[in-house]
């Protein structure tokens, strides 16, 4: 732990979180050289590049930021590996697999994981444990669709997916809050119940025929300027609506939740319950409120799949484990906005790997799709710093 | 980020998010016997008929034609029921086919959370059962049969124990939480199995490498049927293997050390500590037993009747994950798990390839069977809370005057359920039933006494537990569950059964002086908080 008299006296940017936030970066940059658009192909470049993160991370691990020191490092290590291995490869397949809108790709995987983390963050941050996200996420995915499709608008689309993923999140509140029952469970019933409902109305609704082609979806956005740079309108200058909009609900959430007193109250429900009832926090009004954020958000990220980057269709069991994808995004983050973020980008860049790799080598591909597992039960078991939940997550609160 | 948000971050968290979870679900189990698990399942289908009628569809016509796609009606072969025995014999082996491998990865749910563990990687442990099988069914083609398939069962039931035994060695060591690491192990697991299966995967087959499915299993390493023909996908003796496990899994529960301390750990981590039990062992060691049931399901799946498996296969299934819902129906308990199963392979079957596609969509009730499987364990994790909310209710309807002074007023009832056609005499009947079970802790409840007395039961039960109360207080019951047969005959039989149980109620509130909390038997039977 750091000493509270280093917090005073140095400035934020050269405490050793912050390093070790440069070092993980560098780690990146280190894996980036070697690809296009920069494509080193001298396995040097990488390599010297990723000993300066390892060597930030051990600098910020020997102050104290233990957790995002060791995070440093293992960036460096997988930046060095990686970037040694692209600079073997022939860069004719470097230039097949990391093209720029690679980086549209990652954001695209990223986007329904981000908002699925936030959700269960928002609502794990409260004391409610969501593992029915993945529920949630199919509910927005096939109401979204079905409200575009009859409503004849993306925009009507997103408001019953909204609803549709707030009204099941209301039954998990309901059941964790009021009933105090088990929130694992009641989760895991919200996943099982919302699959069966979304197939079931799918297949009474549609029938055996597809959902019509030329629903209303969400619209891209293309930023006038930038949309015909090299590189930079290919990875950033045409993307869905929803991609910036999730990208602007993270900081927009951090600033909630840890810089306002709203926030405040959300994390007192979470942390301990009954010292925010004794100041006179309505502990269940927050619980309840923050699940059905937590479920509006899920439900989005379900509709981007179905209305969004879909392009306005559905199949049954359409999120195919995202829920918990983005579950296991939010703990890796640590139970923070950026970190969830980040996590999701992580896990959206192994999954677009995943999509690009099979062109050389299929079997590789499909483990990058276990990849973001593996890491979060690395994280949840400790080895790189502990993964910590809100202390009281998952606890009903009895009022006395 | 900012650093000073969360100044607990590097203190070790509480070791136990859940700690009264299994003590609840203990009580519960104790209350509500066998009631309340068969309310909360004709409640999920109750709900589900609702929707199918709400679509515009008969929902009994729906419910018919998956009972007998089940072939439930086999077991019942009616007079009148002119169906060849032959398909209902064969659906029904179908359904125990699907119910073999349901009662294994119910126990694979059920057995950790004897242990206070909630293990939702039964559907990881049941792919790893599944891959390894395969590999020594596909690449030991040599053996001969019986030691083949055994080999294969038991190096299933090992991989599967060695998967779930990670999360166990989580929780042991690092405290991570079990329903995070086997969540994260189920996908693993899912992908890795994709891998092996797929394109160029190890355990692909070799004879058409454009199909990303693995290599048939080897005639030695089948398990061989005995009902039904092994070429149309008979049931095979990997059937009496999960009636086993079930037997196993109560042996090891309540006739084993093991089975004293896990049960112990589940019902207080700290008190066990306190008497000596080894706590972090006994994660490791219940983890691993239910991996080694999911396993095993895995197993006799591979070498019983599947024998190929494939990446489109992985995607779609689904068993897995329902060992939770048979689990907690059966409320974890081996005969429970054995009921459970047997109803959600019947109802698994009946929808989808046993059903009559004339009589009712498949591709719509399969997706009723998910949401029935939904239904069932929001209402299981309800069930138990309902409990929690009657014994905080208690001593607040008592002291509310729940009980009227001078008792109830009984002529006022009758006249009144005369009138209305004994519609008030319903709300009578929520009445008792609600109030003995406030009094006893145990008993079906209000609402599961109204409508088990729809089907009749209730008739003869209310007068049972009023008999039991009198008898607990040491006083001679006047009513008994024979009293229940008045109800038989029509209108005045009612009447005439309302009053005595009115009346026997009046008598034991004048008898005895209502402080629930002096009660010793109250005491004893506490929900632990």
């Amino acid at each position: 732990m750091t000493t509270v008299g280093s917090f005073q006296q140095t400035h934020w940017a050269f405490r050793p979180r912050t390093i070790a936030v440069y070092g993980s970066v560098l780690g990146l940059v280190a894996f980036w050289s070697a690809i296009p658009p920069f494509t080193a192909r001298s396995p040097f470049v990488p390599i010297v590049i990723g000993i300066f993160a390892i060597a930030a991370g051990v600098w910020a691990v020997s102050r104290g930021a233990r957790r995002v020191g060791w995070g440093a490092v293992a960036s460096g290590i997988l930046g060095i590996g990686l970037g040694v291995l692209a600079t073997r490869s022939s860069s004719g397949n470097l230039d097949t697999v990391f093209t720029a809108d690679l980086i549209a790709q990652v954001l695209v995987f990223a986007t329904p994981l981000t908002f699925g983390a936030l959700g269960g963050m928002v609502s794990e941050r409260a004391g409610v444990v969501n593992v029915g996200l993945e529920g949630m996420m199919l509910m927005g995915a096939f109401w979204g669709v079905y409200g575009a499709d009859k409503g004849g608008n993306w925009f009507v689309g997103i408001l019953v997916a909204l609803a549709a993923g707030g009204l099941f999140a209301l039954i998990h509140a309901y059941w964790a809050i009021h009933l105090r029952g088990d929130q694992i469970i009641s989760g895991m019933a919200i996943n099982f119940l919302a699959l069966g409902v979304t197939g079931y109305f799918f297949e009474q609704l549609y029938g055996n025929k597809n959902i019509p082609a030329g629903v209303s979806t969400i619209p891209n956005v293309a930023i006038p300027g930038i949309d015909h740079l090299r590189f930079v309108g290919p990875a950033i200058g045409d993307l869905n609506l929803l991609i910036w909009v999730g990208i602007i609900f993270v900081p927009l959430s951090y600033f909630v939740l840890f810089k306002t007193p709203l926030g405040l109250r959300v994390r007192a429900c979470g942390e301990h319950p009954r010292a925010a009832d004794t100041v006179g926090i309505n502990v269940y009004a927050t619980r309840y409120a923050a699940v059905i954020v937590s479920g509006m958000l899920a439900a989005l990220g379900g509709a981007f799949l179905s209305i969004g980057f879909g392009g306005g269709s559905f199949t049954e069991n359409m999120t195919e484990g995202r829920g918990f994808n983005a579950l296991a995004a939010m703990i890796f983050g640590n139970w923070r906005p950026f970190g969830a973020w980040g996590a999701a980008l992580l896990f959206g860049f192994s999954t677009a790997l995943a999509f690009r790799l099979p062109v050389y080598s299929p079997p590789a591909a499909t483990l990058f799709q276990a990849l973001p597992y593996v890491l979060t039960l690395i994280a949840v078991a400790g080895v790189i710093g502990r993964s910590i939940p809100p202390k009281a997550d998952g606890q009903p609160y009895a009022k006395q | 980020m900012s650093s000073n948000a969360e100044p607990t971050a590097n203190v070790p968290p509480e070791q136990e998010p859940h700690p009264d979870f299994a003590v609840r679900l203990g009580a519960a189990q104790r209350a509500g016997g066998l009631i309340v698990p068969v309310l909360t399942a004709i409640l999920a289908f109750l709900a589900g008929g609702i929707v199918v009628a709400a679509t515009g569809h008969n929902p009994w016509t729906a419910y018919r034609g998956i009972w007998d796609g089940a072939g439930f009606n086999w077991l019942f072969h009616i007079p009148w029921d002119t169906n060849t025995i032959h398909i209902d014999a064969f659906n029904l082996s179908q359904t125990l086919l699907i119910t073999t491998t349901l009662i294994l990865t119910g126990l694979a749910v059920a057995f950790p959370f004897r242990c206070g563990l909630f293990n939702i990687g039964g559907q990881g442990q049941y792919l790893v059962g599944l891959v390894v099988a395969n590999w020594v069914g596909v690449d030991f083609a040599s053996w001969p049969t019986l030691p083949h398939v055994l080999l294969g069962i038991g190096a299933a039931a090992f991989a599967g124990a060695a998967w779930a035994g990670i999360a166990g060695f989580l929780k042991a060591t690092t405290g991570a939480h079990e329903v995070i690491s086997t969540i994260m192990l189920n996908w693993i697991a899912i992908w890795g199995a994709q891998y092996l299966f797929g394109q160029g995967g190890p355990l692909q087959n070799t004879y058409n490498t454009a199909a990303p499915e693995s290599g048939p299993v080897a005639q030695s390493a089948h398990i061989p049927t005995f009902w039904g023909s092994s070429l149309l996908q008979g049931l095979d003796y990997g059937f009496f293997v999960a009636i086993a496990a079930l037997v196993v899994f109560w042996l090891i529960l309540n006739r084993t050390t093991l089975g004293y301390e896990v049960r112990a750990v589940g019902f207080n981590p700290e008190a066990a500590a306190y008497g000596g039990i080894n706590v972090r062992r006994k994660y490791i060691q219940a983890m691993a037993i239910s991996g080694a049931f999911a396993g095993l399901a895995g197993a006799l799946d591979m070498l019983g009747y599947l024998f190929q498996f494939g990446v489109l296969d992985v995607q779609a299934s689904q068993i897995g994950f329902f060992g939770i819902a048979v689990a907690l129906l059966g409320r974890n308990t081996a005969i429970g798990t054995g009921l459970a199963a047997f109803l959600f392979g019947g109802l698994l079957y009946g929808t989808t390839r046993g059903l009559d596609p004339n009589v009712f969509d498949p591709s719509l009730a399969g997706n009723l069977t998910s949401m029935i499987q939904g239904l069932i364990v929001l209402f299981v994790g309800a069930d138990i809370f309902i409990l929690y909310i009657w014994n905080a209710r208690r001593k607040v309807r008592r002291s509310a005057g729940f009980v009227p002074d001078g008792g109830r007023p009984v002529g006022m009832v009758l006249l009144l359920s005369f009138f209305t056609f004994g519609l008030y005499g319903i709300y009578w009947l929520y009445r008792s039933f609600a109030e003995v079970r406030a009094e006893r802790d145990s008993g079906v409840g209000g609402v599961g006494g109204v409508l088990l007395s729809v089907i009749g039961v209730g008739v003869f039960l209310l007068p049972s537990y009023i008999g039991k109360m009198f008898t607990e207080r040491g006083r001679r019951p006047p009513i008994s569950g024979w009293t229940g047969c008045w109800a038989i005959f029509p209108y005045l039989g009612g009447l005439i059964w309302m009053a005595k149980m009115q009346l026997a109620l009046n008598e034991y509130w004048g008898a005895v002086d209502v402080h629930p909390t002096e009660t010793p038997h109250v005491a004893t039977r506490e929900v632990a908080t």
